[in-house]
């Protein structure tokens, strides 16, 4: 129970070095007794407060006491100047407690630029940044197999293939297949399933850990299936066997099977997906031969050895790609290699850099408004200025004294802009989208810290910069002239500027926030071909050792099919070996009969489903022509296959292929199967999808040992789970249901990523204009104080109310409108940035273009209309008497 | 006369909280009597400042103990007046009465 770092790396910071361990060992005391009377989260509120609040006193007694060493002891020349800056940033101190609300809106602002960008930069930092934790992790690529024509990438590698690469190689260390594993574990206290991986037993050295306690994988365990060893991880010793060291030698039952435990790895070991067991993954002799080739369904991982660039392996691993080309099913296939993290990363790095980039325009407009105010308060306080000016201040002391004031600004904001990263990250993180890899490491840390020092540095640089060179390119003399009147024409314009380059900069991120919008209600509109409200999952897996036959396994899915049936508020049952936007498929060749030309190995390739007769009936996809299984077909003993439509399209243009034969391969080889139906198409793999060509054949004709049965349910869905694993258990007491949802839920997962992305840009874009309306009321509030005299002269001379509101709501309204065109410009530059990101609308839609015009322009007029206002509220004789 | 003669409220507290805590007075000690008698907030930063500030007036003075003899110890620094200490808190809180004397305040 330690409390939390950041606090305590800020304390330990501020405190005197004397006093240090004192004071954080006494704060760590009263954590403790804290958290063990009130919960971790009350205590680690405390803490943070405790941190915080301590920042002022400890600098100022750290300050205070550095002043009066100062004097009598001048050791280092460099003294001098670190008293002039002590003496600065107690002046700005000073001066930002006299304007408490300039003070409190920059902090504000800068806090939640800030806060923002040290947020995303921390999901950034563990997804793309970061380093895998492995050893030379740049040296670990996943080896693929890859279409040459068309550079298609299968994801998977053929046993034989593997063999070959891994003996003939010369490129890689280590080869391993990695694959995720699921296993029934049975004890006295009944089934469980457990989460595993099956490695090579190259695996471990490749990946560079070692195992803590017993030994890794044997090479010959690798070979066959009958080895029967489990490594477990640490956890799971410690869960399972209380950390027994005697654990070792002992037997798990394993999918019916004796496995001995033979090692345990290091705490803390994971590798992609937690695992609690680890079990050889062996290729039988049966496995090696020419006629797998063309069965790609191995996941391979490697090492590339020291010293070789990814590059040269790349080089060296298409060479022996074509000196195996001449095996079957080989020809037209390469060898692809990349990086293990890219490899994770890829398809998620355009979106994260996205909205970083969203984060870093709210940053700008932080800036620009930070600028602003700080421009504001300096002309105020250019009298000021103008004294210290003539009273002999040099010109770098005046300039080094904003300088100061800026960068204290920000860094205070940076400061508290690190609190709001840390509160929202945990947030953050449950809105992200699981399938973005790495989540789990997010968390703030000297990398994050960096980059927020960076970034609030930077900020004060930036916003300090113009007002600073403005002031001290003026003249005393000037000054004291231009203090009178207040206003400088050259600071209007650069308000001015400013602003438009606000609106614009918030325009830009709108429309990517609409279009992003726009893409989401068009991907959530979309029929995916199939029901999904009232669809009930439930996947499973048979043991092989109980369900070795595919008569048993036949039977087994008739009787559960039927049981279900008869559930309370079940309206039909189907199975299917791959359920859509489940992320499992399966491909298989076929030729259609008659046309020899398509005998060709391997030409024509479909998704192989295997389901059950009332599959299609219960997920309400619809029959084009034709129809669904007769229980002739389902038992086998005629042979028959439905179609859907593309295939249907593409091989039998402008005929009805009903009663056409085609041969499909499966997993007992070639069958010929007459087509008796053809269903509309259905999106697969998730709604942005296009269909592929699909054969179904019936599942008690073709069973396989895992299965996803789903449920038209009409009634609430609570404890159908139970009701699914009860009927389940009466048939087989030891087989446990492995994950059971509503389709629904899979949809959704399909469209987080989208919903991710939108939400933040939308709310970064929000901010955004938020910001830029503030900054707009701002210059013209600033510009109607500015010129009272003006009005009162106006209305002295006979300008009505409504001209002079028109004078200020116009100037507010051409700096936005102008901004606008300006975002509009930027918006269609940047626009092809999102189109991958984008689904069934241009980047250049009009609709959203128009509208959000129109929402800027809205904000613009209500942040100008106020000031306006006050400016028709002027008293003509008080104004002139100011003069 | 340089204003370290009189006592700040906040030092003045911290004093009163190292006579009433005698041998027991370390940063906790020192921040709940504070926190629980006043009712307000003590940050340990302020704390710790104070009583740097009262160090460097000579009114207290320290020792540091070893680390607790159990696991995960910790090392402690005890606070405690000085005879300056002393003499100047029955000064400040003499004067503290006497120019409360008659006022209709008192409790």
């Amino acid at each position: 129970m330690t409390p939390p770092r950041i606090p305590r790396l800020l304390l330990g910071a501020v405190v005197d070095p004397a006093e240090r361990r004192y004071v954080l060992s006494d704060l760590e005391e009263e954590y403790e007794a804290l958290s063990a009377a009130r919960g971790r989260d009350v205590a680690n509120r405390w803490y943070w407060s405790q941190a915080l609040r301590s920042v002022p006193p400890s600098l100022g007694r750290r300050l205070r006491r550095r002043r009066r060493s100062r004097w009598p002891d001048r050791r280092w020349r460099g003294h001098a100047l670190l008293g002039s800056l002590i003496q600065d940033a107690r002046y700005a101190i000073r001066g930002f407690r006299r304007t408490p609300g300039f003070t409190v809106v920059a902090l504000v602002t800068l806090m939640i630029g800030i806060g923002a960008s040290t947020a995303i930069f921390t999901v950034v930092n563990a997804v793309l940044i970061r380093p895998l934790p492995f050893s030379d992790p740049d040296q670990l690529v996943r080896v693929r197999e890859m279409r040459l024509e068309g550079n298609t990438l299968s994801p998977y590698v053929s046993p034989p293939n593997f063999v070959d690469w891994r003996e003939q190689n010369t490129t890689f260390s280590y080869m391993s297949v990695v694959s995720g594993a699921s296993f029934v574990l049975t004890s006295e206290q009944g089934v469980e399933r457990v989460r595993g991986m099956s490695v090579s037993p190259e695996f471990f050295p490749l990946i560079g850990v070692q195992v803590a306690r017993g030994r890794p994988f044997r090479p010959e365990e690798g070979d066959s299936d009958e080895s029967r060893v489990v490594i477990l991880s640490h956890g799971f010793w410690q869960r399972w066997f209380g950390g027994d060291p005697t654990a070792l030698g002992k037997t798990l039952t394993l999918d019916d099977h004796g496995y001995r435990v033979v090692g345990v790895l290091p705490p803390g070991f994971r590798f992609l997906e937690p695992a609690d067991l680890w079990t050889p993954f062996a290729i039988p002799a049966e496995n090696r031969t020419d006629g797998m080739r063309g069965a790609r369904y191995l996941e391979v991982l490697a090492r590339i050895k020291p010293g070789v660039t990814l590059e040269q392996a790349q080089q060296q691993m298409d060479a022996l790609a074509r000196r195996l080309e001449g095996r079957p099913n080989n020809a037209g296939w390469g060898i692809a290699l990349r990086t293990l993290h890219e490899d994770m990363v890829q398809e998620h790095r355009r979106a994260l850099l996205l909205v970083l980039g969203a984060v870093g325009f709210v940053m700008l407009i932080v800036c620009a408004n930070v600028a602003n105010l700080v421009l504001a308060r300096s002309t105020r306080r250019l009298k000021e200025s103008a004294l210290r000016s003539a009273l002999g201040a040099s010109r770098t002391r005046l300039f080094r004294q904003m300088l100061t004031e800026s960068l204290l600004l920000a860094v205070t904001g940076g400061v508290l802009g690190v609190v709001v990263a840390q509160w929202t990250i945990a947030p953050l993180i449950r809105l992200a989208p699981t399938v973005i890899p790495r989540l789990d490491g997010v968390r703030l840390d000297g990398a994050v810290l960096g980059f927020s020092v960076g970034v609030s540095l930077l900020t004060g640089l930036l916003f300090s910069l113009v007002p600073t060179l403005l002031a001290s390119r003026a003249e005393p003399g000037l000054f004291l002239r231009v203090a009178g009147t207040g206003v400088g024409r050259r600071r209007q314009r650069l308000r001015a500027t400013l602003i438009v380059a606000e609106v614009a900069l918030s325009m830009v991120l709108l429309i990517g926030a609409g279009l992003m919008t726009r893409s989401f209600v068009r991907l959530r509109g979309v029929d995916p071909g199939f029901a999904f409200e009232n669809i009930m999952t439930a996947s499973l897996g048979l043991p092989a050792s109980r369900y070795e036959s595919a008569e048993r396994q036949s039977a087994f899915y008739a009787r559960l099919l039927e049981d279900l049936a008869a559930l309370d508020g079940v309206e039909s049952v189907g199975a299917t070996t791959n359920l859509p936007m489940s992320g499992s498929r399966m491909t298989f060749g076929y030729r259609i009969e008659g046309r020899p030309e398509d005998a060709a190995d391997g030409r024509l390739v479909a998704e192989y489903h295997a389901t059950s007769a009332d599959y299609f009936r219960t997920m309400h996809i619809e029959f084009t022509s034709g129809r669904t299984f007769t229980a002739a077909e389902s038992g086998g003993r005629t042979k028959a296959v439905v179609i859907n439509q593309t295939l249907a399209r593409r091989r039998f243009p402008g005929s009805t292929p009903v009663g056409e034969r085609i041969t499909v391969v499966s997993q007992g080889g070639p069958t010929s199967r007459e087509i008796v139906g053809v269903i509309a198409d259905v999106k697969h793999a998730g709604p942005a999808s296009s269909p592929r060509e699909e054969v179904y054949v019936p599942l008690g004709d073709d069973p396989w040992r895992f299965a996803t049965i789903v449920l038209d349910v009409r009634g609430p869905e609570g404890g159908l789970r139970e009701a699914i694993q009860a009927r389940l258990s009466a048939i087989d007491p030891a087989l446990p249901l492995s994950s059971a949802q509503p389709m629904r839920q899979l949809i959704a997962g399909w469209l987080a990523p989208l919903r991710f992305q939108m939400l933040l840009v939308g709310l970064f874009a929000v901010v955004a204009l938020a910001l830029a309306g503030v900054g707009i009321y701002g210059v013209i509030a600033y510009i109607v104080g500015a010129r009272t005299n003006e009005i009162g002269v106006r209305m002295a001379l006979g300008a009505g109310s409504g001209k002079i509101f028109r004078l200020f709501l116009g100037q507010g309204m051409a700096l936005a409108g102008l901004g606008a065109a300006l975002g509009l410009v930027g918006a269609l530059a940047l626009s092809r940035l999102v189109r991958s990101l984008l689904f069934d609308v241009t980047p250049y839609d009009p609709m959203t273009f128009l509208s959000i015009t129109g929402v800027v322009l809205l904000v613009a007029g209500v942040a100008s209309y106020l000031p306006a206002r006050r400016a028709t509220r002027v008293d003509a004789v008080s104004a002139l008497k100011t003069e | 006369m340089s204003k370290g003669k009189f006592l700040a409220e906040f030092e003045l507290y911290i004093m009163l909280a190292l006579a009433r805590l005698e041998d027991d007075a370390y940063g906790v000690s020192i921040r709940q009597e504070i926190e629980t008698k006043t009712g307000r907030p003590v940050s340990i930063g302020a704390v710790y400042a104070t009583l740097a500030r009262l160090g460097d007036k000579g009114l207290v003075e320290f020792h540091t103990s070893d680390p607790l003899p159990v696991q995960g110890g910790r090392s402690r620094k005890y606070f405690h007046l000085t005879r300056e200490g002393r003499a100047a808190l029955s000064h400040s809180t003499e004067m503290l009465s006497r120019m409360m004397e008659g006022l209709p305040i008192h409790s």
